[in-house]
């Protein structure tokens, strides 16, 4: 089902069953992935394209969210225009292990431009010193004391959030 | 021998090149900083737009081919094939 809160900047499509009966998509063959896991093996193909265009593609991929065969998706409600990207970005999620079979759901929706993003890797991007926060933070003009909080925050955010890595992964609020 | 490879640009609009995508005959085996310094060639100032100020390509992009990050390759030294499919997208992305 396609989730469209006016608070969030992200749209998501995810299982009705994830909204209304606590099935948590973030798995591998139906088992949980613990902190460790969703860093290791959690990804998402990124796709470009206009508003519009997401729009249609979620459409489309919400059966096969609904039928399990792509976990979840997400994408721009609009354009980041601080970030000056000049495609909205979605993200189609799943286990490394189901990377190529979701691809092959994504190709048959005429998807051609690959690029696989672990999630490890945002993670590191909005860690002190990643091109995300910095560049947040340089686009707001934040004092050095400010930024200084602001990297302190995202450490200690990530830290806490991973601290036990056997614990199961419970997701980040968007 | 010659190779056909595709460059895509996505999402990128700050790179003044002609075309955000481009299919190009290279050389077999030429490596993604070959596959840069050709784009230069034709795209004058490319090469500068995507690096850092020590001439190293920038961490602001991430460089793809047949959908893997070159990262988890050989970086710029990662060979090119025929038919390779290779995607920039800004780091910023996905975030």
């Amino acid at each position: 089902m396609i989730v469209d809160r006016p608070g969030s900047h992200f749209i998501f499509v995810v299982p009705f069953d994830h909204v209304h009966r606590g099935y948590n998509y973030i798995n591998l063959n139906g088992i949980p992935l613990t902190n460790k896991e969703y860093l290791e093996c959690w990804g998402k193909w990124l796709v470009f394209g206009q508003r519009d265009e997401m729009e249609e593609l979620a459409r489309k991929l919400d059966l096969f969210v609904e039928n399990r065969k792509v976990p979840a998706v997400k994408y721009d409600r609009k354009l980041i225009t601080e970030f000056q990207l000049n495609r909205c970005v979605m993200c189609v999620y799943c286990h490394t292990e189901s990377r190529e079979d979701v691809w092959t759901v994504l190709s048959s929706l005429n998807l051609k431009d690959k690029a696989w993003m672990f999630e490890r890797e945002t993670m590191e991007k909005w860690l002190p010193g990643g091109v995300n926060l910095e560049k947040w933070i340089s686009g707001r003009n934040l004092g050095s004391q400010q930024a200084k909080l602001v990297r302190k925050s995202a450490q200690e955010k990530f830290r806490e959030l991973f601290k036990d890595e056997n614990a199961i992964f419970t997701g980040i609020v968007q | 021998m010659n190779i056909t490879v595709t460059l895509n640009l996505l999402g990128i609009p700050l790179l003044d090149v002609k075309q955000s995508r481009m299919t190009l005959t290279v050389e077999e085996k030429m490596t993604m900083a070959d596959l840069i310094d050709l784009i230069d060639q034709r795209n004058p100032g490319f090469k500068q737009v995507i690096s850092d100020e020590d001439g190293n390509i920038s961490k602001q992009f991430v460089f793809f081919i047949n959908g893997r990050n070159i990262s988890y390759m050989k970086g710029m030294n990662s060979e090119l094939s025929q038919d390779d499919v290779v995607n920039v997208i800004p780091a910023i992305a996905g975030g």
